[in-house]
């Protein structure tokens, strides 16, 4: 068992000047915790900088025309909360159907969307797949067993599947992230292997833009089981409704590519178009254009093309 | 062979299943439980199956999903071989009784419950009276014999009750000579001993203990011999088997666009003999109507077909189902009670017959029913994934 060093932050300055080589952050710890009992990484944290102990970082509020959620928001208090149901019922949904119930407990927002992939080959415990996100040579999802886990699009040579339900949710609404270095929309936060964030950086609020009048929205998670599981394929679906007609849509999908997986493609099928049976199986087809099927999970295409359009017929 | 011979599976299972008149051709002994039929008939008539079923392949829902409906049978007698098993009650100067016995407390109450209720209703006591001391620590107790079985109601059951007709012979044969009838005269119920042609003629269990003024004991075992009764001319009951007659049903509708299969309807009818403890029996029916649906729809490991590694090293791959996923429409079932003339007030046991039996072989064939092809290409786990490559969508 490896030693770690605990360490218990009062403000964002402080867990950030903790931070560096061989520290990581923990807050709700449901998905770092899981990587150190599984002791899937060669070179563990040294350090846990423990942000649950920063006062003030949990509110939900509306404040200057958008939706402001503290990074240490859980999961359960995101759904619960009435703003979010009314205003952003899409964000409600992914929250509730992440893990379970205890899980929702613990987990964080900001947790959430930073996850690291459940790809088998990178989680596998006490079985050494150096795979690209551990610095070794390749994906072993593409020549293995990518039934489950795996993506239709790569992300600098790694197939393995987003599997954060809320992230599609926020980029589809245009939310942004507010860290102790700046502001930059949540869809910058996802980049090649890992996210976007450096050594010291925290992820302090997030900010989503209030929407258009005639907005409606949905989340739809296709998973294994009912709960518990990841995503396999999470479809948040954001849209102006009106007179009939869809305009704005933004569709975002997790499980399918490492990182949330927006499809300007099935945006445009269904921009300015009534929503209907035939429009949205022809927006479902654009969704999974230029995918790249691996031996076993070509049945992801036929998940993804009815996901987008039971969530488009859901807008009606 | 329904298929084949051009059956509905209900009319193939009507035409090969065996009566309650028909006698073991080995041995020329009667069928004790002939339940199998029975408990056909019941899945049948729950979920409707002789109207429900149809061609497979043939029927589509309103919403777009296939209908299917699937049935199975099986006659179960397992168990068999092993050593006598033995227990021991003690009669106690107030009436109560405490008993010792070989047989863990399968899901708390084989001991606490059933075996109670045997000794309280064989004594002639209340069920509150009676206190499982101890139980299978091999200082303590007589040898429970193999914990496996389904059928601790049959060999351990069988010790406790006599025991029990131990003691109560004890007791009678002193109450006899205080009620000056003869011992064959006497019943006992809710603590008191009567004379059964008139019951205002009674004493307490308590006041004959106060009389004998020292605690008596009650020895009981059961091995093969001591398990076989006489039944319509013959000696039945062949060693410490369980037997029971299992049948499952259900109907489904598949999605087409997603392989998910949702349960309309289902039945699972076991037949276990006399219901003693319908909590912990229901128990053993809703863990096996789930696993049979796990072993369906989830139950599977995963291996890197390069290196053999296994993947599926958690229960986030190594699926089981959740609450979530197996809901109340999943849960329970019905028990048929056909008695036994080998059990103790007529049980058989109850366990593995409904876990192995009947519920996941019937779910795959309503999915058969509903998708048609193939029915030996329908692969075990059926997972959305396998129903999608079986309808060419993956």
């Amino acid at each position: 068992m490896n030693k770690i060093t605990h360490v218990n932050a009062t403000s964002v300055d402080a867990a950030a000047a903790e931070l560096g080589a061989g520290a990581a952050v923990i807050a709700g710890g449901t998905d770092i915790l899981g990587t150190l009992k599984g002791m899937i990484y060669a070179s563990p944290p040294t350090k846990l900088v423990n942000l649950k102990t920063i006062s003030g970082l949990d509110y939900i509020r509306e404040e200057g025309g958008m939706l402001k959620i503290g990074a240490l928001a859980t999961l359960a208090a995101i759904y619960e909360s009435s703003v979010v149901q009314s205003k952003y019922p899409a964000l409600a949904e992914a929250a509730r159907k992440v893990g379970t119930p205890q899980l929702r407990n613990m987990g964080t927002i900001a947790g959430n969307i930073c996850q690291q992939v459940r790809c088998w080959y990178y989680r596998g415990e006490h079985v050494d797949f150096n795979c690209l996100r551990k610095g070794g040579p390749l994906c072993y999802m593409v020549p293995g067993n990518n039934e489950r886990h795996s993506a239709l699009w790569g992300q600098a040579g790694c197939f393995a599947g987003c599997p954060s339900d809320c992230a599609p949710v926020l980029v589809a609404l245009g939310a942004s992230i507010v860290t102790n270095k700046g502001t930059k929309p949540v869809a910058d936060l996802f980049g090649g292997l890992d996210i976007t964030l450096a050594a010291d950086e925290i992820i302090t609020e997030i900010q989503i833009p209030e929407p258009a009048a005639g907005t409606r929205m949905t989340y739809l998670k296709w998973a294994w089981r009912k709960a518990i599981d990841f995503p396999e394929v999470g479809v948040a679906v954001v849209a102006v409704v009106s007179g009939g007609n869809v305009s704005n849509a933004r569709i975002v999908m997790s499980g399918v590519d490492p990182i949330p997986h927006r499809s300007t493609a099935a945006e445009d099928a269904i921009n300015g178009k009534a929503i209907n049976d035939v429009n949205a199986t022809a927006a479902g087809a654009e969704a999974v254009k230029g995918a790249t099927t691996l031996p076993h999970n070509k049945w992801k295409v036929q998940i993804v093309k009815t996901q987008v359009k039971r969530a488009l017929l859901a807008l009606a | 062979m329904a298929e084949a011979l051009g059956m509905t599976p209900l009319e193939f299972y009507r035409k090969v299943l065996m009566t309650d008149d028909m006698r073991n051709p080995d041995n020329d002994r009667p069928i004790t439980t002939a339940a199998m039929r029975k408990a056909l008939e019941r899945a049948a008539e729950v979920v409707d199956f002789e109207a429900k079923w149809h061609e497979p392949g043939t029927k589509t829902l309103p919403d777009g999903r296939l209908h299917g409906v699937g049935i199975a049978c099986m006659n179960d007698r397992h168990g068999g071989t092993s050593s006598g098993r033995g227990a021991v009650i003690y009669m106690n100067n107030d009436g109560t009784a405490n008993f010792v016995t070989g047989q863990s407390n399968n899901q708390h109450g084989s001991n606490s419950v059933t075996f109670a209720n045997i000794i309280a209703e064989t004594i002639g006591i209340t069920f509150d009276d009676v206190v499982c001391s101890s139980y299978g620590t091999a200082d303590q107790a007589p040898d429970g014999g193999s914990q496996a079985g389904s059928r601790g109601a049959i060999s351990n059951g069988s010790a406790c009750q006599a025991a029990a007709l131990d003691i109560r012979e004890q007791l009678f044969t002193y109450a006899a000579e205080q009620l000056e009838v003869g011992i064959e005269d006497l019943h006992a119920r809710d603590g008191k001993i009567f004379v059964k042609a008139d019951p205002s003629k009674s004493i307490t269990h308590a006041a004959v203990m106060a009389r004998i003024s020292r605690p008596i004991i009650g020895v009981g075992k059961s091995y093969d011999d001591v398990l076989r009764k006489p039944f319509q001319g013959k000696e039945v009951g062949e060693r410490s088997f369980h037997r029971s007659g299992v049948a499952s049903a259900w109907e489904v509708a598949v999605d087409t666009e997603t392989g998910e299969v949702e349960i309309l309807k289902h039945a699972h009818i076991y037949d276990i003999g006399r219901v003693v403890d319908p909590y912990c029996a229901g128990g053993q029916l809703s863990a096996s109507l789930w696993s049979q649906w796990a072993k369906v729809f989830m139950w599977n490991v995963k291996h890197d077909p390069q290196t053999g590694a296994f993947l599926s090293q958690t229960h986030v791959d190594n699926k089981t189902p959740t609450t979530m996923d197996i809901d109340d429409s999943v849960h329970g079932g019905e028990f048929l009670e056909t008695i036994d003339a080998v059990g103790p007030f007529g049980m058989h046991g109850v366990g593995e017959p409904g876990c192995q039996g009947t519920g996941a072989p019937a779910l795959t064939m309503a999915i058969y029913n509903a998708i048609g092809g193939d029915l030996t290409k329908i692969p075990r786990p059926s997972t959305p994934v396998e129903i999608l490559k079986l309808l060419g969508k993956a």
